[in-house]
């Protein structure tokens, strides 16, 4: 029996994979994908899906991490988007070669972009259009779910043994609720059997290693296999079309493409995604105007459903493509490009092609832009002559100038994309006033540096010369880069970082230590909320045991995080930079005093805030420096600085609280049983021991000797 | 298909409600497809949802530019956003409002318009108006407006969303507001849609960008409209203001004392007391006791500062005025504290006064009954010299009722009398015995002290009694020589009314108290006394002044040994003046009756206050009385009514940020050591010096007050929130997101979050 759910896209998707039944599952959140992630690991705390879910430090972990147990022959799912594709692309342009069935869902986004862009278009996914997946776009929330379960069945096929893209638009789809069938689990138990991998595993029974290549020749011989999997899994995905529609009872197009008022079209429209519904409403309204249009969905990208095209062309005047992404310096979309490329050389009597480019960054497309676009192709059809092969929908008028020199009155101006209660805002304008109008703010995107210093309507927020490093990794390498660039000009001006506990000690550790080590000259300010609240609260590394996140949920089989945080100051301690300092919201005169102290000196220079979130953590925004003030006086959070390896506790309470008091005003711990609360009071008991002893030893940091 | 635009705020949950109505369209067999605007869906921050309706498949996907009904899920919204965007002449528009929907201000002409107060059912089923309680009571209304969806799809489908006690709850406002949502019906005349013809024209966008990716402009947005709730600073009263009961401003004259500002701590200090130099070593305090820093350490020594002020005011220089001004001569019967209080404030606003005194000196109980050693002489006569100057005339040795009577002051054209001539008369003990030579009672044993009579103490003195008249009637008996003072009283010192530092001075001083004891009778020799019989006393039940009452132990006579007995068991107001036609009431317990609201008695145009309406109490309620009566007085000479004024909240200790002081010890007064002061009538306590008082005032919380400590501002994550001394505490609403950082940071309780309507 299936049941029927309003469902979001995202949601569609988790229903999905919870159906197919994947081993291992192991994702990093990024708008607008984040949903699917927090709606499986909900799935495995209520148990209703037995699966090994990793919060993974970034994508290029997690992408990494399902291929490698796809390695061992389980089934496993993944997904991304936007920026996270783009980090992830290592991992994602490696699994094609070891020939893994592995099913990614992206939730389609722009990238590399200008601004942050949270919008949608397809101009992710299309940079990984050559590597060797298969891409399926998806046009509604149901094709969504039946999609994912669809993907395992063609992955798994014997013939095709290749990593699948499930592509869905983002917000248009993600983000969109409808009602969505969701099948039963034995009847998709049937469509889709247990998977039992006949290729290469890793197998102490059968040990070989997966290491290496061959030589050049073999090499492009995997090269040319893959390639031909690929374009022979067309007929793979149309059987999985047909036998779904056999089994579920719905089927979309023939599986590569959707024809819809094709069969006596003069022109049609094709498409690709969300937009394709509001093209079939221009086309239902042309047609009643006796309009001969029609539309074309493309659904499968890769395979390119050549065959497909072919047939249109010798039928209708014009084909029109729409694409919602660029392929830049060609000066058209993909799609237009792949069907003229196919169209070639075909002989005989042919469409006329012309492209539009259009739903770049969440642009809308409406019913009208679809008319005017289908007047355009009947308009080729009638005079035979194509006036401009591509045109931007909405048409461009773009004039570019030279920036004006601005001043600003304060540091951090009001107006700012922070919630109510933000610690971050209170943290970037306490360092913005400390360091003063001679620096350089690099705002490593997050909460912090993102909403807390981004004013409303893409209006600065700052009255300081900023750079969001958009990618979450980058941060301490632009730092780095800028206070070269700056020292090179001779100008003595300071360059603080401002990152959050996920972007420095998570996805961008690996730069953070390097800068660190290479001791570059910039202050990093670690603004620390304990969990990735910017995407909607997930755990990061610096989330405390127990604590819920969306991604550490509390059910049956969880109760919050099951490990404990870690000590990003004592490990930045550890590389041996000169400066090393905790501090509090509550305690501003202390923070402002290390942040003074950090300003005069040179070299890597790290202060770790402790900056509480009123919305990840679930308390009242009024109550936030309250909690930041608990977070010292119960001893969870301690203040020092560390010069020389030496520590200096800087704030002392002069009687601890019970960690009680800090714990019940946060609705993040509000399941915590007394053993949990007494558990944690004995580890900060023991911790306090420990940072008081080691003050008054007087003792270094022991260090690696060399 | 119909289209929907919802209007909320973030955290509000516009999505949530339109995705349970998709659910609830297809309980009834329709297609629905919600849809949020996303990007700026911060907690309060204005945004959109999306909820598109039709009986075919929705393919289309997008935003919804030209809704066929919005609704409008918080009702502050339409102050901050245009919710009337592209909606539909002939439209629907669904409010969270407490107006009837014909009063709603609608900026395109609508078909029908539905409003519920959303706000009031989240308040009644959840107890808070908190923004995500109101959503379920919008769908009610909803339903009830639009007719597209009955209610009970809404109800199912979000119970397919929602499970347990939510579930319950947003059932309830949703049914709630099904039936209070009321519904207005207008005739809109349908627009002619005219087809455009002509060629297709592309959509054009024009704009001018940069070289390089930046943002040069600053913000504007004003972010102020994403706030629910604003910041106040409240009237806000101090409890050292709330348990005066002459409500002195404390908090505000301690500020003006840390500031250097003495003269006008004076002025402020003197706008509620006149005889601060007075209270600040009788008074007993009741603001210490009432101060919020008791339970953190100790309370601020405000009596201390008070005397320090006072005195500072007698030490400064006055000029004397001969007669006040004014035309209207007013008659104070009493020169006590009521009478000096009044005195003074009626001659500030330029009265010409007369004070009216039976007995040969000025000062009422201050002078007959307050021993030296607590107020010198020279500060009750610099006190009253200061009032003199303001065109008092004080006239001593003239009695109501014998020298004077209240026709002949209105004869003499006096237009207003007030009656404070305070409780002189003594309370016999009723045993017997009570006559006999060596008994005298306290109060008169006080006054004849302090009049200047030679007393003659005797040489083992007993007093009866446990209120204040004992103390000093002990105290005084010891200083004048009585080799062996002890005190009974018949209950335990738990229920003693004298102050509790009296009661230890006295005791360090060697005086002795017997609780449990009560006098049987006074044993008389040769018509003297020589002694007391008395009976020990357990305690009973509490009587109606709330403490437990005596009872005699049977059997338990014994006898002590006095050649003074001094009664000190309570004082009456001496009533005698008052003619047995005199249309003044006196009540049952021997006071005078007055309108407790202005103090009226019955007879036009004469007041009465002080001790002589609420029996023996105390100097501060006697300058509260007096200060009353002038300004009733005042007003009613001027034919006005005494404004009312109303009371702001009073500061408690759970109000204030403790976490923000530091513990300081309260500065402590020197005194005379015991040994030495019980031969002497000199003052006792010493007061403070100058830095002592200057280290004390600064212990001062400032409840209630802004002190511009700028910790609101420090705090403020937006910094949007100015403390300057030019401008006081001020927040830039436009800007202000309602976080509540700043009131619940304030370490002194000066701010609070008001819920906008």
């Amino acid at each position: 029996m299936s049941d029927i759910k309003a469902l979001t896209g995202n949601e569609a998707i988790a229903y999905g994979v919870r159906l197919a039944k994947p081993k291992v599952i192991a994702a990093y959140p990024i708008t607008p994908q984040t949903t699917i992630v927090e709606t499986l690991a909900n799935f495995v705390a209520d148990g209703s899906l037995k699966a090994q879910f990793v919060e993974s430090e970034g994508e290029h972990g997690a992408i990494f991490t399902v291929m490698s147990a796809a390695l061992t022959g389980v089934r496993v799912f993944t997904g991304t988007s936007s920026q996270g594709f783009a980090y992830g692309y290592e991992a994602i342009a490696y699994i094609p070669g070891r020939r893994l069935p592995v099913v990614m869902a992206v939730a389609n986004r722009p990238i590399s972009s200008p601004g942050k862009a949270v919008e949608c278009d397809h101009s992710d996914t299309m940079t990984g259009r050559d590597l060797g997946w298969l891409q399926l776009y998806v046009a509604s929330n149901q094709e969504a779910l039946d999609t994912i379960i669809q993907a395992y069945r063609i992955a798994e096929d014997q013939k095709v043994l290749l990593p699948i893209m499930v592509c869905i638009d983002g917000f248009y789809i993600t983000h969109t609720t409808e009602m969505v069938q969701v099948p039963d689990q034995k009847s998709v138990d049937e469509f889709l059997p247990v998977y039992e991998p006949r290729h290469v595993v890793l197998d102490v029974c059968n040990p070989m290693s997966l290491s290496g290549g061959g030589t050049p020749e073999e090499d492009m011989g995997y090269e040319y296999i893959k390639n031909e999997a690929l374009i022979q899994s067309a007929d793979v995905i149309k059987q999985a079309n047909t036998e779904f529609a056999d089994k579920f009872g719905r089927k979309y197009g023939n599986g590569l493409v959707e024809l819809y008022n094709c069969d006596d079209a003069d022109v049609v429209l094709v498409t690709m995604g969300s937009m394709s519904g509001t093209g079939k409403i221009a086309v239902t309204e042309m047609r009643a105007e006796g309009k001969k249009v029609g539309l074309v969905r493309v659904r499968s990208f890769r395979p390119f459903p050549k065959e497909d095209i072919i047939a249109l062309a010798k039928k209708v005047k014009v084909i029109a493509v729409v694409d919602r992404s660029i392929s830049r310096g060609l000066g058209e979309g993909p799609c237009v490009t792949e069907v003229k490329s196919t169209l070639y050389n075909l002989e005989g009597e042919k469409a006329h092609v012309i492209g539009f480019t259009a739903g770049l960054h969440s642009v809308e497309v409406l019913v009208s832009d679809f008319k005017y676009m289908a007047d355009k192709a009947f308009k080729v059809a009638q005079t035979g002559k194509i006036t401009s092969e591509i045109e931007w929908i909405p048409n461009l008028e773009v004039t570019t100038k030279n920036p004006v020199p601005v001043q600003h009155e304060k540091l951090l101006i009001p107006g700012t994309t922070a919630c109510p209660g933000c610690g971050m805002a209170l943290v970037v304008r306490t360092v913005a006033e400390a360091m003063g109008k001679n620096t350089v703010l690099v705002e490593n995107i997050g909460c912090g540096a993102w909403n807390a210093a981004q004013g409303m309507g893409s209006m600065t927020g700052l009255g300081m010369p900023s750079f969001p490093s958009m990618p979450l990794p980058s941060g301490s390498a632009c730092a780095t880069g800028i206070s070269l660039g700056l020292k090179e000009k001779g100008q003595d001006t300071k360059v603080v970082l401002l990152g959050g506990d996920g972007s420095l000690g998570d996805i961008g550790f690996t730069a953070l230590s390097g800068a660190a080590e290479r001791n570059s000259d910039f202050v990093c300010v670690t603004e620390d909320n304990e969990a990735y609240a910017n995407t909607g609260i997930q755990r990061s590394g610096a989330t405390p045991q127990y604590a819920w996140t969306t991604t550490t949920p509390v059910g049956a089989n969880k109760t919050g995080k099951s490990t404990p945080r870690k000590d990003m100051p004592l490990i930045m301690a550890a590389h041996r930079i000169p400066y090393v300092a905790t501090a509090s919201l509550a305690y501003p005169e202390d923070f402002k005093r290390k942040l003074e102290k950090a300003k005069q000196m040179h070299g890597f220079r790290y202060i770790h805030v402790y900056t509480p979130c009123p919305t990840s953590w679930r308390f009242p925004p009024e109550k936030l420096i309250e909690v930041s003030r608990l977070g010292v006086t119960t001893g969870i959070f301690t203040l020092y600085e560390i010069e020389d390896g030496k520590l200096k506790i800087t704030v002392r309470p002069a009687k601890f609280k019970p960690v009680s008091d800090y714990l019940k005003v946060q609705g993040r711990f509000s399941h915590l049983t007394a053993e949990e609360i007494e558990a944690i009071q004995k580890d900060v008991d023991g911790a306090q021991a420990q940072m008081q002893g080691w003050e008054k030893s007087g003792l270094s940091l022991p260090v690696a000797t060399g | 298909m119909k289209e929907v635009v919802f209007y909320a705020r973030g955290g509000q949950g516009a999505v949530t409600v339109a995705a349970v109505l998709v659910a609830a369209f297809n309980i009834e067999g329709k297609y629905a497809q919600a849809f949020p605007f996303f990007g700026g869906e911060r907690r309060g921050a204005p945004v959109k949802a999306f909820l598109r309706i039709d009986d075919k498949p929705v393919t289309t996907r997008g935003q919804i530019y030209k809704p066929d009904c919005i609704v409008v899920l918080d009702s502050k919204l339409p102050n901050s956003m245009n919710v009337f965007d592209g909606l539909k002449q002939g439209g629907i528009g669904i409010f969270n409002s407490g107006l009837s929907p014909s009063d709603i201000k609608l900026k395109v002409p609508l078909s029908k318009v539905g409003a519920v107060d959303a706000n009031k059912i989240a308040d009644t089923i959840f107890g808070s108006m908190a923004i995500p309680f109101t959503n379920f009571a919008m769908l009610g209304a909803f339903a009830a407006t639009t007719g597209w969806v009955g209610l009970e799809s809404i109800i199912e489908a979000s119970k397919s969303k929602f499970t347990g006690n939510a579930a319950k709850n947003n059932e309830k406002a949703t049914r709630m507001a099904y039936e209070l949502t009321t519904v207005a019906s207008f005739t809109v005349p349908e627009l002619e849609i005219v087809p455009i013809p002509g060629p297709l024209v592309a959509r054009k966008v024009k704009m001018e960008l940069l070289l390089g990716m930046a943002v040069n402009k600053e913000s504007t947005a004003k972010t102020g409209s994403w706030r629910t709730r604003t910041p106040l600073f409240a009237n806000m009263v101090p409890p050292c203001t709330d348990g005066c009961p002459a409500g002195i401003k404390i908090r505000d004259y301690l500020a003006l004392v840390e500031e250097g500002k003495l003269a006008e701590a004076v002025q402020l200090l003197q706008e509620d007391n006149p005889i601060p130099a007075i209270t600040g070593r009788v008074c007993y305090h009741p603001c210490e006791g009432a101060c919020n820093r008791k339970n953190f350490d100790e309370p601020i020594a405000i009596h201390s500062i008070e005397r320090f002020v006072g005195d500072h005011a007698l030490a400064s220089q006055k000029a004397a005025i001969e007669t006040a001004a004014g035309e209207n001569k007013i008659a104070i019967i009493g020169s006590g504290p009521a009478g000096l209080s009044a005195a003074y404030y009626l001659a500030k606003k330029s009265y010409p006064v007369t004070v009216l005194e039976a007995l040969p000196l000025a000062g009422g109980m201050l002078r007959v009954g307050i021993p030296e050693y607590r107020l010198p002489r020279n500060i009750l006569d610099s006190t009253i010299d200061d009032i003199k100057k303001l065109g008092v005339a004080i006239k001593t040795g003239v009695a109501l009722g014998k020298d004077i009577t209240i026709d002949g002051l209105f004869e003499q054209g006096y237009k207003a009398v007030f009656i404070a001539t305070g409780a002189h008369k003594a309370q016999g003990l009723d045993i017997p015995g009570e006559n006999a030579k060596g008994v005298i009672k306290g109060i008169e044993f006080l006054r004849d002290i302090n009049l200047g009579k030679k007393v003659k103490v005797g040489k083992k003195t007993v007093v009866i009694g446990g209120g204040n008249v004992a103390i000093d009637a002990a105290r005084s008996a010891l200083r004048l020589g009585s080799k062996e003072v002890s005190i009974i009283y018949r209950r335990t010192r738990e229920e003693m009314p004298a102050r509790d530092e009296e009661i230890s001075a006295c005791e360090a001083e060697g005086i002795e108290i017997e609780y449990l004891t009560a006098p049987v009778k006074i044993l008389e020799k040769d018509g003297k006394a020589v002694g007391i019989e008395c009976m020990r006393m357990k305690l009973g039940k509490p009587d109606e002044s709330g403490r437990k009452s005596p009872l005699p132990v049977s059997g338990s006579e014994f006898a002590i040994d006095a050649d003074m007995v001094v009664p000190a068991i309570g004082q009456t107001p001496d009533l005698s003046f008052i003619g047995k036609d005199e249309v003044i009431k006196i009540s049952t317990s021997g006071t005078l009756v007055v309108n407790a609201k202005n103090l009226s008695t019955g007879r036009t145009g004469v007041y009465a206050g002080g001790d002589v309406v609420n029996g023996p109490a105390t100097v501060v309620d006697a300058i509260a009385a007096g200060k009353k009566a002038a300004l009733t007085i005042d007003a009613a000479l001027k034919g006005e009514q005494l404004p009312e004024l109303a009371k702001g909240k009073v500061i408690e200790y759970a109000d204030l940020n403790v976490d923000y002081f530091a513990e300081a010890p309260r500065h402590v007064e020197a005194e005379i050591p015991a040994g030495k002061r019980k031969s002497t009538f000199r003052e006792v306590s010493a007061g403070l010096d100058e830095p002592a008082v200057m280290s004390e005032v600064k212990r001062c919380f400032h409840c209630g007050a802004c002190n511009l400590c700028e910790v609101c501002s420090t705090m403020c994550p937006e910094g949007i929130l100015s403390t300057r001394k030019e401008t006081g505490w001020k927040p830039d609403l436009d800007q202000c997101k309602g976080c509540g950082i700043c009131a619940n940071e304030c370490p002194r309780g000066a701010l609070e979050m008001v819920l906008d309507r």
